[in-house]
């Protein structure tokens, strides 16, 4: 790694945002632990992630909060008003960035409410109490659920990457990859293992996967699939039903 | 990839430099007790700052590193004494994966023993250095005003809400390499305008 590829593929904001693979992460810090100038612009990317947490809300009165304040998924699903202030919010940011008399070529207008829909809440997760000896893949399982509770999706990957090639049936390993790879913008990747999860038939994460799916899709911009994808929750889910019908309505 | 392989890119003086520096914390060398902290604070602290997002505890494991190398090079732990900054990175970066795994089972638990009354300070003047850093927060605050809003908001999206340039450009209706061009120029401008506010041109993090 060098000054170059760190610039180039933005290794820094990666590395402050928890986007950078361990190994990624490990070679930055070997490289700026011996580069003065990459070191120096870590400090200042540093400083000002911190100010913008700080005072984000202040200095960008229009925009939504820093995401460790975020209201959770299910606390804003219950409520149809949250979810048309956060559209209006940011239609408004929107408006504000876009400014008048400079219409974005190809754009259509929906977009920044269709990325609202799209934005993903990771599913908590709680650990099971342990009863009796792991296997390897439950063992690779835990250890990446531990960074996944944490909010380190992508370190959490390679764990249940290896937790999924051991036991490519169990759903809970294949559904969390998926959320991990969505979560750090790897799209494709996330569709792939929620399909999967949901190809190994019924267990608790059928409904959810079904869910997360319709919320990739919709990051795609791919509002059909994501529409055959919420109302499979609305026909034959339950918890997530009136979060789909919110959404459902948004699409109309 | 395990510490032992970092291929740190240091020029064969620099070399010679940490291996007198460890053989002489080594033989008990007080005063190169506070050199090591004064060369490595700063990267460690930008290290554990980013990683755990919490500058107080940043600083405790810092001084917590710091005192495990000391303890290890006196100890003759360090093989080669030319990989220093290697050692210290390793050291720092495992203290702060033992801290993460720790508040997963415990939250907000950080036990740190009496030792910490003998840690050596980066910095004689190390008050006149935290007056400093705050300074250097106003004059963040300050940058970040005058930049334009977009490349504010642009700031904002990328370090404090962890969007790609790809999410951003969707979100704001521009295009990827728009958004990408305007962030490198907004941090770029900030960085210059820091450089010129500081007297030293130093940051702790």
């Amino acid at each position: 790694m060098d000054c170059d590829q760190i610039e180039r593929e933005e290794i820094i904001e990666k590395y402050l945002t928890g986007r950078l693979d361990k190994a990624g992460q490990e070679e930055f810090e070997a490289h700026f632990f011996s580069c003065p100038e990459c070191l120096r612009k870590l400090q200042v990317s540093r400083m000002l992630q911190e100010k913008l947490w700080e005072k984000g809300d202040k200095i960008l009165p229009q925009t939504q909060k820093p995401a460790r304040v975020r209201v959770g998924r299910r606390a804003w699903a219950y409520s149809a008003a949250a979810v048309a202030v956060l559209i209006i919010a940011a239609a408004a940011l929107w408006w504000q960035f876009r400014g008048p008399g400079r219409p974005p070529a190809g754009m259509k207008e929906t977009s920044s409410s269709l990325i609202m829909l799209a934005r993903i809440e990771p599913p908590s997760y709680i650990p099971p109490a342990l009863r009796g000896a792991e296997d390897q893949a439950a063992e690779r399982f835990r250890s990446g659920m531990k960074l996944y509770q944490d909010g380190r999706y992508g370190e959490a990957i390679p764990d249940l990457r290896a937790a999924s090639e051991l036991n490519p049936e169990r759903p809970s390993i294949r559904f969390f990859l998926g959320i991990c790879l969505l979560m750090t913008g790897q799209t494709d990747a996330g569709i792939e293992e929620l399909r999967a999860t949901i190809a190994l038939g019924e267990s608790v994460y059928l409904e959810e996967a079904h869910f997360y799916l319709a919320k990739a899709y919709l990051g795609k911009g791919d509002i059909g699939r994501a529409k055959e994808e919420l109302n499979w929750v609305l026909d034959k889910g339950s918890n997530l039903k009136e979060e789909a019908v919110q959404i459902l309505a948004q699409l109309r | 990839m395990a510490s032992e392989d970092l291929k740190l890119a240091i020029p064969t003086r620099e070399t010679e430099r940490w291996k007198d520096l460890a053989l002489r914390l080594q033989a008990g060398d007080a005063a190169s007790e506070g050199e090591l902290a004064r060369l490595f604070y700063p990267h460690l602290l930008a290290m554990a700052a980013s990683r755990l997002s919490d500058r107080e505890t940043a600083r405790e494991i810092v001084q917590e590193a710091l005192l495990a190398v000391l303890s290890a090079l006196r100890q003759g732990r360090l093989r080669e004494p030319e990989k220093l900054p290697a050692f210290v990175v390793g050291t720092g970066r495992n203290l702060i994966n033992n801290y993460l795994r720790r508040r997963v089972q415990r939250p907000d638990a950080l036990p740190l023993g009496p030792r910490e009354a003998i840690i050596p300070d980066s910095d004689p003047d190390s008050g006149e250095l935290l007056f400093e850093e705050e300074e250097k927060r106003d004059m963040v605050l300050a940058v970040l005003k005058k930049l334009k809003p977009v490349d504010r908001g642009i700031l904002f999206l990328t370090l404090a809400e962890g969007l790609s340039p790809r999410e951003i450009a969707l979100e704001m209706g521009l295009k990827p390499e728009t958004i990408r061009l305007r962030k490198s120029r907004a941090l770029k401008r900030v960085r210059r305008k820091l450089k010129k506010m500081t007297r030293k041109g130093r940051l702790d993090y």
